[in-house]
């Protein structure tokens, strides 16, 4: 309510003295926010999410433009003299991974910035964005073709493949149904890389022929792995964003750690 | 050896899908991870060691990244992520959970290493090749 007020005191004010370059910038501010809260929630290096929301907040040409980006949250301001000034807060809560929202967000910030659309076009199309809900596509096929063809990439044979297959169905099974019981992040980590452990040892007991359990665990270990956290924490750190970049190194960490025990508790039953 | 580059390609692609890669990239992030395998292996069989051979694919990939990401005109981690997965230490961590298990601390440590090398290429590739990127002159568009 008050800060209705103050845009409509302020856009009478600048409106007189800049007609053609009238800016609404609580909605730029909002396309800002709203961008970034995007990209960080869908795994963006912390170092793009302040630079997108930047570039588009600086279109505002107002004094102070500023943007504080971390792995859990970030802080825009945009002030001048001549407003009052305008700060949003905004905790980012849950993570995944989702390149194509990042991809989209991206291409329109771009379009904005070089000033192929408006800035109500570019409000609009973030906002269609965000209402669609994004699912992982065919979360456990994918899963289970990726354990399959990761055996086959390092090295293992017909009777393994199946086996890995089947292991890394079960542990998308296990996955997706931790997932939605909402679990902590380490545990589902752990018991998933168990099932995944338990269920290969079995499978290579039970092969036609002689085959190693390793080339089964190694490929059905794949969709597990924090290659996401190993890469966003070394671009991270490589733009000089050193705490979001200990951050996703301690991230990566802790996954390894979760799916290691997980394997080992699977093997030593 | 076609096989282990298939199987790459495949596995890659499929990541993709959990990735949420846009459909339109995810076959060259496919053949990013193929080509990056590919290296790995003719390395690693020329007798390189694994770090050594780690680095120089990793660095083939990041570098296709970067110059697909900037002409497909998209973040270069829609690449990235995908492209170096095969030659992400998976193997290590499972041998360093198998050592641990057996009580073989001379193992242990060994494959804590390795797995700690591998991982450490991969970040010291992308970071050159990067690095590099970030000098030439035709870098108008930063957020590619």
């Amino acid at each position: 309510m008050h800060k209705q007020r103050c845009r409509a005191a302020f856009v009478s004010v600048r409106f007189a003295a800049l007609p053609s370059e009238y800016m609404d910038y609580k909605l730029l501010l909002d396309t800002a926010v709203m961008a970034g809260e995007l990209m960080l929630e869908n795994g963006a290096e912390t170092y793009r999410v302040e630079d997108t929301m930047h570039r588009i907040l600086s279109l505002s040409d107002l004094k102070i433009a500023e943007v504080f980006v971390t792995m859990t949250g970030f802080v825009a301001t945009l002030d001048d003299p001549s407003i009052d000034s305008m700060t949003v807060v905004r905790r980012i809560s849950s993570r995944s991974t989702n390149l194509d929202i990042i991809h989209r967000v991206n291409t329109i910030s771009r379009e904005f910035c070089t000033g192929n659309i408006s800035l109500k076009d570019a409000f609009h199309e973030i906002r269609d964005i965000k209402r669609t809900p994004s699912k992982p596509r065919a979360f456990l096929f994918s899963t289970t073709v990726i354990t399959a063809s990761f055996t086959l990439t390092f090295g293992g044979g017909f009777w393994e493949i199946v086996v890995s297959a089947m292991a890394g169905f079960l542990m998308a099974l296990c996955l997706y149904l931790c997932r939605r019981c909402r679990m902590q992040n380490f545990l589902s980590m752990l018991l998933s890389a168990a099932v995944l452990s338990v269920s290969a040892s079995l499978g290579a007991r039970l092969l036609p022929v002689p085959g190693t359990l390793d080339n089964i665990v190694i490929g059905a270990i794949m969709p597990l792995v924090p290659g996401v956290a190993i890469t966003n924490a070394v671009f991270d750190t490589l733009n000089g964003d050193y705490l979001s970049g200990i951050a996703r190194t301690l991230e990566a960490f802790v996954i390894a750690a979760a799916v290691a025990i997980g394997i080992g508790l699977g093997l030593g039953i | 050896m076609f096989f282990q580059i298939s199987g790459s390609f495949l596995a890659v692609v499929a990541f993709c899908f959990l990735l949420g890669v846009p459909r339109k990239f995810i076959v060259y992030a496919g053949m990013i991870g193929a080509l990056g395998w590919a290296l790995f292996l003719i390395l690693r069989d020329a007798g390189l060691p694994i770090g050594t051979a780690t680095f120089f694919s990793g660095c083939l990939i990041s570098l296709c990244a970067q110059v697909l990401a900037r002409v497909l005109k998209t973040p270069v981690t829609v690449f990235v992520i995908p492209g170096i997965l095969p030659l992400v230490p998976g193997a290590g961590m499972y041998h360093i959970a198998s050592s641990i298990i057996s009580s073989d601390a001379a193992q242990t440590s060994y494959y804590v290493t390795e797995t700690l090398t591998i991982a450490g290429m991969i970040a010291v590739s992308i970071i050159v090749v990067d690095s590099i990127f970030k000098l030439l002159p035709w870098r108008s568009r930063p957020r590619t």
